[in-house]
C-alpha cells in the first residue's frame, strides 16, 4: 500500500488537451478518486483526464493546494479562527469566475469526487439564480431553445403557483 | 480488478454526458448546464428557496425533471422559513358593494398566507404575506374558518370547529396543493353525568407532530373526554384508551420536541380499568367570588402527548395564577423549548394599573423538568399572545395582540384585537409590531415550504387526497 503521503511524493495529472501539472501527492489527495485510485495501486505517475481541459484543472489544482495547506477540522478542535475564515475568503475569490467555467469546475469535481468544491459550486450556482426570473435563470444558466418546456407546460406550472411569479 | 493506467474512479459514475449520445471533444462549444449529473444538478436544487425553486421548475426540461422526481420531492426542505397563517380582508362597511341584497355577509376574503422571514445571525426581515392559496375558489373552503394548528415537513393542519357539528380537519401542502381530509372520528363515549366539569364551552384540542423516532405524521383529537390519533398512513383514527379528562385553555396543541402540549385548566385521568389515578380534579375558581387566596390554588398543569409512546401525561407548571382581570396563560416555543407566555394587569406602587408580560420557559436535562423566567415586560401596552419562534440574531416572534392600556377599563381582551406579528427584542427588552396591514390573521405557525406528497407518501389515504387547482 502506497498511502503514506510523504509530501515530496509527486503526482502528474494531464488533462484533455495534454497538458501535465505536476503536484504534491498531498493535493491530489483532496480529490476522492485519486486518493482510492492511489489506494488501489491503480494510479501510475501520470493521470491522465480525458474530460477535464487545462483551464479547468488549473483552477482545481489551485483549489486543491489551498485547502491542502488549511488545516483539517478533525486534525484539532480549536483550529485557528483566522484559517477557517481565511479559506472562507478564498472559496469566496475563488468563485468569482463566469458560468461555463463554474459548470466546468462542477462537472470535474464531481468527476474527481471533491466534495467540498461540489458545495462551493453548487452554492454559487445557486446563489447567482436566487431571486431571478425563469427567463434570467435560462440567461443565466445557458440554456438552450431545445430544452425548454412546452408553452402549455410551463403555463400550467405558471398558473398552479401563481405567487411564485409575479 | 486492476484498471491500469485509464482514470475510471468508480464513484459517482462518470455520466458526464448522460444527454449527449456522441461527446464531442469536450473543451469546444460553451458549456450547457445539461451536462451536470441529475445527482448534481438535485444538490443545487436543494439550496434553492421555494421561489426560486419553482421559477427553475419551468425554466428547463431537465431541471423540470429533477424537480419532479419523487425522490426530490421527499427530499426538499426550503432553506428559508417563516410563519403561515390564514388571513381575510373585512367587508369594509362603508362600501355597500360588500354587503350582499338579502344582507348575509360576504366572507371576508380569505388566503392562506406566508409569511417569509430573513433570519441572519445581525438581523432579521418579516416580509409582506404572499397568498399561497386563495382558499375562496375552493367549495371546499366555502364557509369555513379554518386556523392552522401546526405544520411539519410542509404539511399544514387546518381546523375549522366553527361551523359544524363536527369539527373539519385537513392536512394541506400549499405549495402542491394537495388537500387531505379525515374520515369521522368514532363517536364520543357517552359522557358519565358525574362528570359536569366537561362543558362544551371549552374548547377540544386538536395537535400534529411527527414522531422523532420513526418519522411518523400523527394528528390528534381531544374531544370531551376522549382523544383519537391518526396516525398518517394508518387509514384510520384510533381511541386513545388512556381516557383522559382534560377541561383545555385553548385547543391549539403546541408541539416541542416529541410532544404535543396543552394548558389544562383541570384533569382526571383514569386507567382502562376506571380506577382513578393519583390525579384529582382541580376546583374550579369561581370568579364570582374573586377570592385571591381561591385564586392562588389554581395550580396549572399541562398535558402532554407522546409522539412514539402514544400515552399522555401531566406535567407541573410554573406556579402561575391568573386572575379574573388577567389574560389566558398561553402555551408556545421559545427556543425550540416549551414556554408559558402570560399577561397580567398589577397596580404599581402609586396605584396605576400596569400590565406585565411574563414569558417562562421550561428546559429539560437528564429527565428533570425547570422553568424559568426569561422574558419579562412591563409598561402601559397589554401585550397577549404565543412565542412561536426564535431567531438567529436572539429576537424571538410572537403571534398575539398589542393594545394600549386605558386607565380604569375593563380588561383589555385579546379576542377583541387584531392579531399581528410582534417581535421581542432582547437588547432592549421591547416588542416591536413587524406585520399588521388591514387583514384578520387566524392564528399562524412557523412553517417551511416543501414539495413533499400526501397522495405518493401514503397509500391508505391517497382516495382521501384532492388536488386544489
Amino acid at each position: 500500500m502506497s498511502t503514506s503521503s510523504s509530501s515530496s511524493k509527486k503526482i502528474v495529472l494531464k488533462s484533455a488537451d495534454n497538458e501535465t501539472f505536476e503536484i504534491d501527492e498531498i493535493v491530489a489527495l483532496e480529490s476522492q478518486a485519486i486518493k482510492n485510485m492511489i489506494e488501489d495501486e491503480c494510479a501510475d505517475n501520470v493521470i491522465p483526464l480525458g474530460n477535464i481541459d487545462s483551464k479547468t484543472l488549473s483552477k482545481i489544482i489551485e483549489y486543491c493546494k489551498k485547502h491542502a495547506e488549511s488545516p483539517k477540522k478533525d486534525d484539532n478542535a480549536d483550529i485557528d479562527e483566522k484559517a477557517v475564515e481565511d479559506l472562507k475568503s478564498f472559496d469566496a475569490e475563488f468563485a468569482k469566475v463566469d458560468m461555463p467555467l463554474i459548470q466546468d469546475i462542477l462537472m470535474a469535481a464531481n468527476f474527481l469526487n471533491i466534495d467540498n468544491l461540489i458545495g462551493l459550486m453548487c452554492r454559487t450556482i445557486a446563489d447567482r439564480i436566487k431571486g431571478k426570473t425563469p427567463e434570467e435563470i435560462r440567461k443565466i444558466l445557458n440554456i438552450n431553445k431545445n430544452d425548454l418546456l412546452s408553452p402549455e407546460q410551463e403555463a400550467k406550472a405558471r398558473e398552479e403557483n401563481s405567487w411564485a411569479f409575479d | 480488478m486492476k484498471k491500469g493506467r485509464q482514470f475510471q474512479p468508480t464513484s459517482p459514475p462518470p455520466a458526464l454526458h448522460r444527454d449527449q449520445p456522441n461527446p464531442g471533444p469536450r473543451h469546444s462549444p460553451p458549456t450547457s448546464h445539461r451536462d451536470l449529473p441529475f445527482e448534481v444538478v438535485q444538490s443545487i436544487l436543494l439550496k434553492l428557496d421555494i421561489k426560486t425553486l419553482l421559477r427553475s421548475k419551468i425554466s428547463c426540461k431537465s431541471w423540470w425533471g429533477g424537480i419532479s422526481e419523487a425522490y426530490f420531492r421527499n427530499q426538499y426542505l426550503s432553506p428559508k422559513d417563516g410563519i403561515l397563517t390564514v388571513a381575510g380582508f373585512e367587508p369594509d362597511l362603508t362600501d355597500a358593494s360588500d354587503i350582499v341584497s338579502d344582507s348575509t355577509w360576504i366572507m371576508p376574503q380569505r388566503n392562506v398566507e406566508w409569511i417569509e422571514i430573513e433570519d441572519n445571525t445581525d438581523h432579521h426581515i418579516v416580509h409582506d404575506g404572499v397568498a399561497l392559496l386563495e382558499m375562496d375558489r375552493f367549495r371546499l373552503f366555502r364557509s369555513t374558518y379554518p386556523i392552522p394548528i401546526h405544520s411539519e415537513n410542509g404539511l399544514v393542519l387546518f381546523v375549522d370547529e366553527h361551523n359544524a357539528r363536527h369539527a373539519f380537519l385537513f392536512i394541506c401542502n400549499p405549495i402542491t396543493k394537495e388537500c387531505m381530509t379525515f374520515p369521522t372520528p368514532p363517536p364520543a363515549a357517552p359522557r358519565p353525568p358525574d362528570h359536569s366539569i366537561f362543558s362544551s364551552n371549552y374548547p377540544n384540542g386538536y395537535g400534529f407532530g411527527r414522531n422523532i423516532e420513526d418519522g411518523a405524521y400523527r394528528v390528534l383529537m381531544i374531544c370531551g373526554p376522549q382523544a383519537a390519533v391518526y396516525t398518517l398512513g394508518s387509514g384510520q383514527w384510533v381511541i386513545n384508551t388512556q381516557n383522559m379528562r382534560c377541561t383545555l385553555y385553548e385547543s391549539t396543541g403546541i408541539t416541542v420536541g416529541n410532544g404535543i402540549h396543552w394548558l389544562i385548566r383541570a384533569v382526571e385521568m383514569e386507567d382502562k380499568d376506571g380506577k382513578e389515578n393519583e390525579f384529582e380534579m382541580e376546583n374550579e375558581v369561581d370568579t364570582a367570588d374573586g377570592d385571591e387566596a381561591e385564586a392562588e390554588a389554581r395550580v396549572l398543569r399541562i398535558c402532554r402527548f407522546d409522539l412514539n409512546s402514544q400515552t399522555f401525561e401531566l406535567m407541573e407548571c410554573i406556579g402561575v395564577h391568573p386572575r379574573p382581570d388577567d389574560g389566558d396563560p398561553m402555551l408556545g416555543v421559545l427556543n425550540k423549548n416549551l414556554c408559558i407566555c402570560f399577561s397580567t394587569r398589577r397596580d404599581d406602587a402609586e396605584d396605576n394599573e400596569e400590565s406585565h408580560l411574563s414569558v417562562w420557559v421550561m428546559t429539560e436535562s437528564d429527565g428533570i423538568r425547570a422553568w424559568r423566567l426569561y422574558i419579562h415586560v412591563q409598561g402601559e401596552q397589554w401585550i397577549e399572545g404565543s412565542m412561536i419562534k426564535s431567531l438567529a440574531d436572539g429576537d424571538h416572534v410572537m403571534i398575539g395582540s398589542s393594545v394600549n392600556l386605558v386607565r380604569g377599563s375593563g380588561c383589555a381582551h385579546w379576542t377583541g384585537a387584531i392579531r399581528k406579528i410582534l417581535v421581542y427584542n432582547t437588547p432592549t427588552n421591547s416588542f416591536v409590531s413587524e406585520w399588521r396591514l388591514n387583514r384578520n390573521m387566524m392564528g399562524g405557525v412557523c412553517y417551511r415550504p416543501s414539495l413533499f406528497s400526501i397522495k405518493h407518501n401514503f397509500e391508505a389515504e391517497s382516495e382521501r387526497v384532492f388536488h386544489l387547482s
